[in-house]
């Protein structure tokens, strides 16, 4: 691909558009004709906002030039999961449900990024109403990977993960419920960050399950992260989750040495049924962290068997009950799979339910003890490659598993405690696909992840926007 | 599906979920049948408890799932919890 503007990371845009070397139109333009090209072969877009993002990209113009400049997210092309509200645009949670839905307000986290200055390209594809894993959508079609069309982005976030690594735009929104940053994050080769639970409003965000919703960035590199978490992270009185924590300055935090640093690996439940060619580069990885000044801890952390039945229990029952007045109207709108689970959920018991949130109190306990050994904990981000768009079946080392339980398992202890986790590309495998390392700290201890990834990330070659990406 | 492979409760659960209608589910998967038809007949007769009629073509599918669900969710069952709380993420700020 010939270098284009779009395709470096906002830390690197932000310095030419701030001194007038490059134009916020210029760069909407490299966007919105790279969203062109990629769309049909893609699908990371179930709406292009090209008048709006137009006309923020000309306002945006007039302001820097008036020396009226925001901050590093001003005139930058950003898209949204389409999970978030958005105002007078279309937000249909990839669904048919919602298919016609425009909202009169933005998400909390969608006004912050107007705030910043940013420039709204489109509403990116997902999963419907978040509820997988591949982003293949009965109804707007599968979103697929740049890396290989004929294979799944990963999800829900899917299609802000295949537009951030394909340039169609500098960063994206997304939401985790279950990895669903993470997750494509990992599959397409980008950076994804959950932040602790919190630590970003979920306001305005279609609930999967709200005691499991996290929305966080997806970005070419950690500084882009580090810069967008700042923008959309904060209080909130209209989500009474949201923390008023005061926010580190991450972008310099991240810069420090992790000399010294612990690295928890853990002996049980991360590193099980792998794909040998995962396994290889996350644990080269680490070894890099370690040439870095890391020193490598093992941690036991139990009961994580127990993460799935947890997660099943939760999500379910709350997706049914945020569900219901649809399910009643409009049943038939939705796809067989979403269907299917919406359904279920309404015939598991309430003490199944409580007994997960209970449960999640000792997941806890037992991380933070492993945080005693350890600042930060890391594994893969997936035990299997990303499967062909519409195949369900991995092979995750010696174990063969569904999609789904593949692409959970080592994400939803995060979405379980809260605690923040990122996904970083740490290589390219055989098949030329990414692969991810997680990197998981303490609660609203973002900083200290985003440290350790930023030192795995300046040593080595594996960033998003040195690759050479196919067009 | 090759019945050689050994498949976990746990990806039977997404499969009957990712399959719909879950006939071909419930055709390959014999030692889910027999748990199966009684839970079909339990949430049908649930009606009157959630206030909605659950039919073909979701009845088997929705059965299966929760049986699956119910299966695997063993272990946590038996996990003793003592005065273990639900968790909650924020602290009063």
């Amino acid at each position: 691909m010939a270098e284009v503007l779009i395709a470096r990371p906002i830390h690197q845009l932000a310095p030419l558009l701030e001194k007038k070397e490059i134009s916020p139109v210029e760069l909407f333009n490299e966007a919105i004709e790279r969203i062109h090209l990629l769309q049909p072969k893609l699908n990371s877009f179930i709406t292009i906002t090209e008048a709006e993002g137009r006309k923020a990209a000309t306002e945006a113009e007039s302001e820097i030039r008036k020396g009226r400049y925001r901050g590093p997210l001003h005139g930058i092309p950003i898209s949204i999961k389409d999970l978030f509200a958005t105002r007078g645009i279309r937000t249909t949670a990839g669904s048919k449900v919602l298919a016609k839905w425009i909202p009169d307000y933005d998400a909390t986290a969608v006004a912050k990024l107007h705030d910043a200055g940013m420039v709204l390209v489109g509403k990116t594809h997902m999963h419907e109403f978040a509820y997988g894993v591949t982003n293949d959508n009965p109804h707007y079609g599968p979103a697929r990977n740049p890396w290989d069309p004929s294979r799944v982005p990963g999800g829900s976030s899917g299609g802000s993960a295949a537009a951030v690594a394909s340039s169609q735009c500098a960063a994206s929104l997304g939401s985790d419920s279950g990895g669903s940053i993470r997750t494509p994050a990992a599959v397409c080769g980008v950076v994804g960050l959950k932040p602790t639970y919190g630590r970003v409003s979920r306001c305005g965000a279609i609930p999967l399950a709200w005691s499991l919703d996290h929305v966080g960035p997806l970005t070419k590199s950690i500084e882009d992260a580090a810069i967008m978490l700042a923008a959309i992270a904060g209080p909130d009185p209209k989500d009474p989750s949201a923390s008023s924590r005061p926010l580190p300055d991450y972008r310099k935090d991240m810069r420090e040495s992790i000399r010294g640093l612990r690295l928890g690996v853990p002996r049980q439940y991360f590193f099980e049924h792998v794909d040998p060619e995962i396994q290889k580069l996350v644990s080269a990885a680490i070894r890099q962290l370690e040439s870095a000044g890391a020193t490598r801890v093992e941690v036991d952390i139990p009961d994580l068997e127990n993460c799935s039945a947890m997660e099943a229990h939760i999500t379910l029952a709350e997706a049914t009950s945020y569900h219901e007045p649809y399910l009643k109207k409009q049943p038939d709108d939705y796809g067989p799979a979403v269907r299917t689970n919406l359904e279920a959920g309404r015939y598991l018991l309430a003490t199944d339910y409580v007994k997960s949130q209970r449960a999640r109190t000792l997941l806890q306990r037992n991380f933070n003890e492993a945080f005693k050994r350890a600042e930060v904990i890391v594994s893969p981000t997936l035990p299997a490659l990303p499967p062909p768009v519409g195949e369900v079946w991995v092979q995750s080392g010696d174990l063969r598993e569904h999609v789904i339980d593949a692409f959970l398992r080592f994400n939803i202890p995060y979405d379980l405690t809260g605690f923040p986790a990122i996904s970083i590309p740490c290589g390219l495998g055989s098949t030329g696909l990414p692969i991810g390392l997680q990197i998981a700290g303490k609660a609203f201890d973002e900083a200290t992840v985003l440290r350790v990834a930023n030192a795995y990330e300046q040593s080595t070659a594996w960033h998003p926007s040195r690759y050479a990406l196919p067009s | 599906m090759p019945t050689s492979v050994p498949i976990r409760l746990l990806t039977r659960r997404t499969w009957v979920q990712r399959s719909g209608t879950g006939i071909a589910a419930l055709l390959l998967a014999p030692p889910l049948i027999a748990q199966e038809q009684p839970l079909e007949a339990t949430i049908r007769s649930m009606s009157t408890v959630t206030g909605r009629e659950l039919s073909d073509p979701w009845l088997q599918p929705t059965a299966g799932l929760v049986g699956t669900i119910v299966a695997y969710s063993q272990p946590l069952r038996a996990l003793d919890l003592g005065s273990i709380e639900p968790a909650t993420y924020f602290e009063a700020d």
